[in-house]
């Protein structure tokens, strides 16, 4: 165990003390944190109300901890559907993992300490989901000091499960695979299945929160036995009633139960490491080959302009890359889809299409939609993170950008083109897609698109200004320069104010056709192609000042 | 050829990683840069390629200065890093077209180069196969098939020959011999004295960011005064500074 407090020291200190050379600013992840507190208070005291409520409204028939028992069940989906991807990483994809096998240490010291690790990082995932709920119910039901103590004891060890069964999972498939398996095709496939899994639990949860819309509709849920099925989510993770007890009514016995599962989970999880660790990590260096290759004609491809060939390269990194696919291409996808699912969940899909049509239809309504399409995909395009990490992710190869026969401020067109290619098409669909549906006046279509790729230029180009200022380049594994890039969140945070800001605008000034085009297409054009000169002008220095 | 006037790199606010150095490197030269581990040797090569900025004096490729026109300076150089690790999801051929694009090589020219040069590292049956799935070795081969198809003028390689197998080592010092008889010049830093000893027409050794010789062998067996290996030499001339 002491080979293990040492490693997990190490890998703390590699994932928190940031690049070493440069010089110590001392005020800077004070205030990072102070405002990532700020950026997420809104989203939080939301959380905090809809407890509340729902609290409220479920204990006048005495189902109250139901909303505990969910928020500790879908918090414990996450821990396990993220750990899936952080183990990986974590376990097996990390470029240090090697350093440590030549070592003389146990395979349980190496993969306590990557647990451990992989534990910090689903606490600050946690405390999202669960948080609010805590202080929401606690709110609602008046508890005293013994309900935030239990609670605080059972957040500390609910993660340990279902981590403890995710990296179950993985360890016994990687070492069951270890001969040449594709490790990119293998995370690719685990990590949709952990979206699809997400997705399908989204619906579910959309549509049973509608239901609870009315008393009557509770009481016939209670009747048929609808209710008892969320009592069946929360038993689908062991602990879970206990966890919900123990909160709510004091319970310590049950509590005692809760940490015993947890501890009795983690144990056995080291047991299977100890026998299947080596077995996948040791052969996890092993890719696939062919070595069949003859050259023909195709083999030469010229590209005639090097930007292209350049935006090429970004986007076949990109899509073979599975992590970054995931993670920052695919949102303009996904996000959509989302909107589309939480639309068709809400129940009367004909009534409302029926009312959306009578604005999409008519040109005088033209001015709202430009705002919304404006809005809409500023959030959208905000969750991908293409350009926003376009400089962190070269990491150690970004000495390549310096040496090349090629312009920075080329290198650094090619990486807003790659952004853009991704979020336009995404665009592009959506719009067609909801073109469809609603019937949109083709004139209107013209106006939305322009707004809308306005809007996807706007937060590309304020993804590459803030990556290009504060790239993350000291990153051992994919995820540290994609999904734990705080260059992401702070794009995605300022896409969401600006799609906020854009829709709040709309909504309350009603803008006429021609005020909409002069805010949303001819202005913002302006603000882009600004921020466009500034980082052509700032790019060249900003870069070659990296040493 | 290089010309290098009076460099000086500083890291931080006081540390000198090179101080004031002045180099010559002729065309149709193989020159080896030499020095013990944190020299500066690796700093001096980031400044002639435009990775890092100089800090003062002058770097000329070919009658181009590398800070007023580095694009151009660039363009006639082939440079080799110590860390072969690039592009590691693009395969082979891919990474071997796009370097293609942007040293602007023709379609004629990629096709001859990659032909040849693949045959010489035994590599076309792996061209199709991604840079993640290549040993040590074969990554360091296919850079520098990258760094040489557009027939680069000045041939730069930073420790080119770790982790290469005899056989390749030999075709790569081979390769510098040919590059150096077409009158192009190549410089490459190196910890493998021998390699020094059979390859380089000079030799400049650098240490604590001072150049403490530059010359042939001959001329550095008559400053340290010793009939000995180049080995003790080096050591000798490093361990005095």
């Amino acid at each position: 165990m002491n080979n293990t407090v040492k490693l997990l020291k190490v890998a703390l200190i590699m994932a928190f003390r940031g690049d070493v050379t440069k010089k110590k600013q001392k005020f800077k992840k004070p205030l990072i944190g102070l405002f990532i507190l700020i950026a997420f208070l809104p989203m939080v005291s939301t959380f905090v109300l809809l407890s509340k409520e729902l609290y409220t409204a479920l204990e006048l028939i005495g189902q109250g901890n139901v909303v505990i028992a969910l928020s500790l069940a879908g918090g414990s989906l996450v821990v396990l559907l993220f750990g899936m991807f952080y183990t990986i990483s974590s376990y097996y994809l990390a470029k240090d993992i090697p350093h440590y096998l030549a070592l003389p240490l146990k395979p349980e010291e190496i993969i306590a300490s990557r647990f451990l690790t992989t534990l910090l990082y689903e606490y600050l995932t946690l405390i999202i989901f669960v948080g609010p709920v805590i202080i929401g119910c606690g709110i609602a039901g008046g508890f005293g000091v013994v309900y935030y103590l239990a609670s605080l004891l059972v957040f500390i060890f609910l993660p340990i499960l279902p981590l403890s069964i995710s990296s179950i999972v993985i360890v016994s498939i990687m070492s069951f695979s270890k001969k040449a398996i594709n490790k990119d095709r293998f995370t690719l496939i685990s990590g949709l299945l952990g979206l699809g899994i997400g997705l399908g639990l989204n619906f579910y949860l959309q549509s049973f929160f509608v239901r609870l819309e009315s008393k009557e509709a509770i009481e016939q849920m209670m009747s048929d036995g609808s209710l008892n099925l969320v009592n069946q989510i929360a038993s689908y993770f062991p602990g879970i009633k206990n966890a919900t007890l123990a909160i709510t009514n004091g319970q310590f016995f049950q509590l005692l139960i809760f940490i015993v599962i947890a501890i009795v989970a983690f144990l056995l999880f080291m047991i299977v490491a100890k026998i299947l660790y080596f077995r996948g990590v040791l052969g996890i260096s092993q890719q696939v080959a062919k070595r069949d290759y003859k050259l023909s004609s195709a083999s030469f491809k010229k590209s005639e302009n090097n930007i292209l060939a350049y935006t090429i390269k970004e986007l076949k990194l990109i899509f073979r890359t599975p992590i970054y696919f995931m993670n920052l291409a695919l949102m303009d996808y996904l996000m959509p889809l989302i909107f589309i699912i939480a639309f068709v969940s809400t129940g009367d899909l004909d009534t409302l299409v029926n009312a959306a049509i009578k604005y999409t239809s008519q040109l005088s309504s033209a001015g709202l939609l430009i705002g919304i399409s404006f809005a809409f995909f500023a959030f959208i395009s905000g969750m991908n993170g293409i350009t926003a990490t376009c400089i962190s992710r070269e990491g150690e190869q970004l000495y390549i950008m310096k040496y090349l026969p090629m312009t920075i401020d080329n290198q650094i067109k090619a990486k807003l083109l790659s952004g853009l290619i991704v979020s336009l098409l995404g665009m592009i669909i959506t719009l067609l897609v909801i073109t469809v549906i609603l019937q949109i006046n083709i004139l209107i279509l013209i106006l939305l698109l322009i707004a809308g790729a306005n809007s996807v230029l706007l937060t590309r180009l304020t993804g590459l200004l803030i990556d290009l200022s504060h790239p993350k380049l000291n990153w051992d594994n994919e995820v540290k320069a994609a999904k734990q890039n705080m260059n992401l969140m702070f794009n995605m945070l300022l896409s969401m104010v600006i799609a906020a800001l854009a829709a709040v605008g709309t909504f309350m000034f009603q803008f006429s056709i021609g005020l909409s085009i002069i805010i949303f297409i001819v202005g913002f054009a302006l603000v882009n192609y600004g921020l466009y000169q500034l980082i052509c002008k700032s790019a060249y220095r900003k870069i070659m000042k990296i040493e | 050829m290089i010309q290098i006037s009076n460099v000086t790199k500083v890291y931080g606010n006081d540390i000198k990683a090179v101080d004031d150095i002045t180099l010559s490197i002729k065309d149709g030269e193989i020159f080896g840069f030499l020095g013990p581990n944190g020299a500066g040797k690796t700093t001096t090569i980031k400044m002639i390629t435009g990775i890092l900025p100089i800090d003062e004096g002058t770097i000329v490729i070919n009658d181009l200065d590398i800070a007023k026109k580095p694009i151009e300076a660039k363009r006639v150089m082939g440079y080799v890093s110590d860390n072969p690790n690039i592009f590691e999801r693009l395969k082979g051929i891919e990474y071997l077209n796009f370097m293609a694009d942007i040293y602007q090589v023709s379609k004629e020219q990629r096709k001859t180069k990659i032909e040849e040069l693949g045959e010489q590292f035994e590599m076309i049956q792996a061209l199709d196969d991604k840079i993640q799935s290549y040993s040590h070795g074969m990554r360091q081969k296919i850079v520098v098939m990258g760094v040489l198809l557009h027939n680069p003028d000045v041939w730069i390689l930073d420790e080119p020959l770790t982790g290469l197998d005899p056989k390749s080592s030999f075709v790569l010092k081979e390769m510098m011999k040919k590059h150096a008889k077409n009158n192009k010049t190549v410089m490459f830093s190196t910890h493998v004295l021998e390699v020094a000893e059979k390859v380089c027409d000079r030799i400049a050794v650098i240490n604590n960011g001072k150049i403490l010789f530059v010359g042939t062998l001959e001329e550095m067996k008559k400053q340290v005064s010793l009939e000995s290996s180049l080995e003790k030499m080096f050591l000798e001339m490093t361990e005095n500074e």
